[in-house]
């Protein structure tokens, strides 16, 4: 199920707050009877689109959950060896399925390729989330292991914690020590409640008015043949597709945000305007910051971080960097954008140093969003041999500089740029807070249903439309 | 629950995924015994009203190059409008290892479609990106439309 779909909106949502508040939250008031409604709701949110994988979900939390008071049970009675083999076990069984499911058919592609073999691809559809609950798994196990947190003994708060709705399908992925405490204590309140709201309507926002308009635009520039796009027509549709996939993608973090505080939970923010970064390294503190950190927390600093000789932390860098990439996608472009983002943040932090605090900031901010730019181009391509040749138009190798059709894609979807790029800054943000606060919340109140209005509007009117990152 | 049966779970889950994967992937090549009308039934009820019309065998055969005499049944539907590249297509073979060549056929076709519609018809062009082949054992079915995911749907369940 998709949050920006009349089904989610319009009769999943308003029941399961109905049920949460009205049984959950006024009748009972009983955590376990609230967890309840939140995982049967949960399991039929990923049901809905997932009938056969919902399987495969329960089957991990079942395994986890079991590895999880093993692990425990043996430290407890000083069986280190039997804790680590267990721990060792349970992370094999959770990248074993994850890398069945997500890399079977790329290593059988290539081992055909190398060896001239005729295996036979899997075809599996990708279980929806696998990536994201699959490494929330992975960071209750770790943090198990190293005694960062307790063991949960309860089935339904863990059942919880892996399948929790919002945050089931694209993230933002929630480690388990930052919502322990919530999964058994969290409190509802108004403020959290209309906060949430007005986060998810502008989530929603993003995603159907801003991510899809941009979308159609970038999609029709990738439906041409790469060979007749001009420069000018080829950074048009990257541009549109770097906005679109950060309105997409934020906005769905957004939505995920707002209806977790709708529910009670706090999480992590996501994103932070990542687009006024000033540099990679700036970049990648404000992209998707859940994975990034996840990355840090149980990849970078494990294998030594940056305390080692550099040649160490440079391979660490790369390992974390070719990690990121695969993370995304079993194809050699997601391999060459991440290896592409490592080999920037090495020479950011080892070639240019301090040098880069030298460097006026606009003039840096200028040099980042063409390099991210760079990066959406073998992001969203196809395949390596098409983000190639996408680049090559890019720099005027296809069909020269400009051409009328450039001219006039540039032209007819320049506003929607413009809004876009204003929207993707804290500009409004800062604008608004001249203003007196109390003029601006009546604003809200009249701005936020509008904007929701608008919403359904732009849903009613579109096909089905899913989230970039539900491939993931 | 007892802690000597977690390890017990534990096996128990890694035996319920090996089977569960095991069916997957044999269901995955499996194909079906129905006829071909009882497999497009359902399919055809997920069709949008006036979205594709019925074409007769020799139509698929003509479009796809197909040997028709390899073909236990076959039903195949298209928008006629020619700006319209909306396509059906579900063939029940008499011997499943025939399926590699009518797979053939079906991604050749894809691609002069492709070529035919690339630089003129953009929209024409994403929905044959986004079009479904697939062959699930005796049984292939290709699709070209803004709902395929749906029909594909009710292809899988229908075998």
């Amino acid at each position: 199920m998709v949050f920006s779909s009349s089904t989610f909106l319009m009769a999943f949502l308003p029941l399961t707050l109905l049920l949460y508040y009205g049984v959950g939250v006024a009748l009972t008031k009983n955590v376990t009877v609230k967890n309840c409604i939140l995982l049967c709701a949960s399991l039929v949110f990923y049901a809905w689109g997932e009938p056969v994988y919902i399987l495969l979900m329960l089957l991990s939390i079942l395994f986890n959950f079991a590895a999880g008071r093993v692990i425990d049970d043996a430290r407890d009675s000083g069986r280190d060896k039997a804790a680590t083999a267990q721990f060792v076990l349970a992370v094999f069984f959770n990248l074993g399925v994850l890398g069945f499911f997500k890399y079977a058919d790329f290593l059988v592609d290539n081992v055909n390729g190398i060896f001239g073999a005729h295996i036979p691809p899997l075809e599996l559809p990708l279980p929806i989330g696998i990536s994201f609950y699959t490494f929330q798994i992975l960071s209750y196990i770790i943090d198990l292991y190293t005694g960062k947190i307790r063991v949960q003994k309860n089935l339904l708060s863990f059942a919880l914690y892996i399948s929790l709705f919002p945050q089931l399908i694209a993230g933002p992925i929630v480690k388990y020590r930052d919502i322990e405490e919530q999964l058994v204590g969290r409190k509802e309140s108004w403020s959290k409640y209309s906060y949430g709201m007005t986060r998810f309507v502008v989530g929603l926002a993003k995603k159907l008015m801003l991510a899809n308009t941009l979308g159609a635009v970038y999609s029709g520039i990738q439906a041409t043949d790469v060979g007749t796009l001009s420069a000018l027509t080829a950074w048009t549709g990257i541009a549109c597709y770097t906005l679109q996939i950060y309105f997409d993608f934020s906005g769905y973090s957004d939505m995920a945000i707002g209806l977790g505080s709708m529910f009670g939970f706090r999480f992590n923010e996501n994103f932070n305007y990542p687009y006024i970064a000033t540099s990679i390294t700036d970049f990648w503190r404000r992209w998707h910051i859940s994975l990034s950190s996840w990355f840090r927390d149980y990849v970078y600093i494990p294998l030594g971080g940056n305390r080692r000789k550099t040649p160490r932390v440079i391979f660490n860098l790369l390992v974390v960097w070719l990690l990121t990439g695969l993370w995304h996608g079993a194809a050699w472009n997601f391999v060459l954008w991440g290896v592409f983002y490592g080999v920037l943040l090495i020479f950011e932090k080892y070639v240019l140093g301090d040098r880069l605090e030298r460097i006026p900031s606009p003039v840096r901010h200028l040099l980042t969003m063409l390099l991210v730019m760079c990066g959406w181009v073998l992001f969203s391509a196809p395949d390596l041999t098409g983000a190639l040749l996408y680049l090559k138009a890019m720099f005027g190798g296809a069909a020269g500089w400009t051409d009328g059709n450039g001219a006039y894609l540039l032209s007819t979807n320049l506003a929607v740029l413009l809004v876009g790029a204003f929207c993707a800054t804290p500009v409004y943000r800062r604008i608004l807070d001249r203003f007196d606060q109390k003029w601006v919340s009546r604003a809200k109140v009249v701005a936020y249903p509008l904007l929701f209005a608008l919403c359904v509007v732009f849903m009613v009117s579109e096909t089905y439309n899913p989230f970039l990152y539900f491939r993931f | 629950m007892s802690r000597k049966l977690y390890p017990l779970l534990e096996v128990l889950c890694v035996a319920a995924l090996i089977a569960f994967i095991t069916f997957l992937v044999l269901s995955r090549s499996g194909g079906t015994e129905k006829p071909v009308g009882d497999v497009a039934s359902p399919v055809l009820a997920t069709l949008e009203k006036g979205q594709m019309t019925e074409q007769s065998n020799a139509d698929a055969a003509k479009a796809f190059g197909f040997d028709l005499s390899k073909a236990e049944g076959l039903v195949y539907y298209e928008n006629e409008d020619i700006m319209d590249v909306s396509e059906l297509l579900i063939v029940k073979l008499n011997d499943a290892e025939d399926a590699e060549s009518f797979r053939t056929a079906v991604e050749t076709y894809i691609a002069n479609q492709k070529n035919l519609y690339k630089n003129y018809a953009p929209e024409q062009y994403a929905l044959l990106e986004d079009s479904i082949l697939d062959v699930s054992g005796n049984t292939l079915f290709y699709c070209t439309a803004k709902n395929a995911d749906a029909l594909y749907d009710a292809f899988r369940t229908a075998l």
